[in-house]
């Protein structure tokens, strides 16, 4: 009963999230973007709302709650961007492609299987993202001596949508909130099938999403084992700033750029490591707008940048313990080689990402040698793992047990993206396929 | 530059095979392990699931949650850090503690997982 109680809630965060599309007159005119980004959009307007109640003192309940909701759905009149309703007629599907997609269904009922099956298993899941969740619900609200005491400095978007999950349901159910992560999965198919599917043909697009389903260490944080951590979340979002950046930066409108700005931000508030990437596509905003002289909208960017300072002056003011990986504050150079091959043994590691790295670095030679295409993905992803290496020369740990630690849930950000680059830039080549696959 | 050219082309046609090979024979296998490893967890209580991923500490702290209260703050010695978390997770809103600073415990408990020392004290 609570697991449908769950799925019902995180349709009305669809809802919530249509309501600000509609506010923003932004229709996707697809399902495959417009549910992941309306259901992103509504994760972020309600955890804001659960800090902001907790603020002014409201009561956290299920009407308080769904109130401005309401409001805005009125004001908005969203029921006339039916976008549920704008499913195309289903074309004929080959059969190498309807084998694709049957496994890629498969993979969704397994994961919902598996999220369902155990309670929460994995350590940072009850030692630090469904301890706050439990908190915050419990406390009826949020207080900075529950970061104190979880000893855990980390934001609290993700608990916080938690919490929302157990004020509907109307206790602590750690097992029934793990279907959470099924559906970041299915939305993260569905807006990583939507973005390849405006670069090639559908029968590729399918094959390219398949490799993402596929890949073991996703299967494992959406339901097997890993469920209740903050690292899918964050991949899911950092793959939906991507999406919305390259919206911009085709079609400039400006709502497009405010759609994104919101996602950034509630990037910074899931997790510390979407700041640095908040930050690259930030700088790549700024560096398009003087380019095309469009100085006013850099004023935009500040949108993105609010919860980044409202969370920093939040840890300031009430004295939380900083971050430990910032307590060195001395660059160890002598590390790169610790580094180097902690990292190439994880890329090598085909139990938790079949050959998707050796996959990267073979498109990244020939985006590099072989005149292929650079991909704003590459970018991200190489930005991204710059940062990663940065932190473990710094991080007062042993760097070699720190990253055998933490490295495969670092690498799950930006897997997305990486994917991404590689059908773009190998699936092309894959021409033998086109026997078989006859879709476009 | 130079074009990629066709042994280039042969390498990552053989390399995307190997890939879609790898990842339907990993997915086939997953779903096989409903059959298999899963089983096990198919025909168990919530309570035993959760015996099974905390440990023995979780059925101690089963009598510790009956025998305190919301405002209670535990003191708890134990050999594995793991065991303090969990009993942090587990036992909320009633507190736990490894140390006596700024705080007044009501309880001290004591779980040694080398010595299967149990323990509970009110204070």
């Amino acid at each position: 009963m609570n697991e449908l109680l769950v799925v019902l809630l995180i349709q009305v965060t669809i809802l919530v999230g249509y309501s600000i599309l509609s506010l923003l007159r932004i229709n996707y005119q697809s399902v495959w973007l417009g549910i992941p980004c309306a259901f992103a959009l509504g994760f972020g307007f309600i955890s804001t709302e659960l800090f902001l109640y907790s603020f002014f003192g409201i009561n956290w309940n299920i009407m308080s709650m769904l109130f401005p909701v309401i409001i805005i759905m009125v004001l908005t009149r969203f029921w006339k961007y039916s976008w549920y309703l704008h499913f195309k007629k289903i074309p004929h599907i080959d059969r190498i492609n309807m084998f694709f997609l049957i496994l890629i269904i498969g993979l969704v009922f397994f994961v919902g299987f598996e999220s369902i099956l155990r309670p929460v298993s994995a350590w940072d899941g009850w030692a630090s993202w469904l301890l706050k969740a439990k908190m915050f619900y419990i406390d009826g609200a949020v207080h900075p001596s529950q970061f104190l005491y979880s000893e855990s400095e980390y934001p609290p978007y993700l608990s916080m949508y938690i919490s929302f999950l157990y004020i509907g349901i109307g206790k602590v159910d750690d097992k029934a909130v793990l279907l959470l992560y099924p559906f970041f999965y299915i939305f993260l198919i569905m807006s990583f099938y939507y973005a390849l599917r405006l670069r090639m043909n559908m029968g590729r697009a399918l094959l390219g999403t398949f490799l993402l389903a596929s890949t073991q260490n996703i299967i494992r944080h959406s339901g097997r084992f890993e469920a209740g951590q903050a690292d899918l979340p964050l991949a899911f979002f950092m793959f939906m700033s991507f999406i919305s950046l390259t919206h911009f930066l085709k079609d400039k409108n400006i709502n497009s750029l405010w759609v994104l700005e919101i996602i950034l931000g509630i990037i910074a508030l899931i997790k510390n490591e979407g700041i640095p990437f908040v930050l690259c596509i930030q700088i790549i905003l700024l560096i398009t707008f003087l380019r095309s002289k469009a100085y006013g909208r850099t004023l935009s960017l500040i949108v993105g940048f609010i919860p980044i300072v409202f969370w920093g002056l939040y840890k300031i003011l009430n004295d939380f313990p900083s971050n430990y990986l910032f307590t060195n504050t001395q660059v160890e150079m002598g590390r790169v080689g610790v580094i180097l091959v902690g990292f190439v043994t994880e890329f090598i590691n085909i139990q938790n990402w079949n050959i998707l790295w050796v996959g990267f670095f073979i498109a990244l030679n020939l985006v590099l040698f072989r005149s292929r295409k650079w991909d704003l993905s590459f970018t991200l992803v190489l930005f991204q793992l710059l940062v990663y290496a940065g932190i473990f020369l710094l991080t007062p740990i042993d760097p070699a047990a720190h990253i055998k630690n933490v490295i495969d849930r670092l690498y799950i950000h930006i897997s997305p993206l990486a994917v991404y680059a590689i059908s773009v830039t190998l699936l092309p080549l894959f021409m033998v396929y086109d026997k078989y696959n006859h879709n476009r | 530059m130079i074009k990629v050219n066709t042994l280039m082309k042969k390498f990552v046609i053989l390399f995307i095979t190997f890939w879609i090979v790898l990842s339907v024979f990993r997915t086939l296998f997953n779903f096989s392990k409903i059959f298999t490893e899963e089983r096990v967890w198919i025909g168990i209580s919530d309570e035993q699931k959760r015996e099974k991923i905390f440990g023995p500490v979780y059925s101690f702290l089963q009598i510790i949650k009956q025998q305190t209260i919301k405002n209670d703050v535990v003191l708890m010695k134990t050999d594995d850090l793991k065991n303090f978390y969990i009993a942090r997770y587990v036992l909320y809103p009633t507190r736990v503690t490894r140390g006596v600073n700024n705080v007044n415990p009501t309880f001290s408990v004591t779980f040694l997982s080398t010595s299967s020392a149990q323990e509970i004290n009110k204070l």
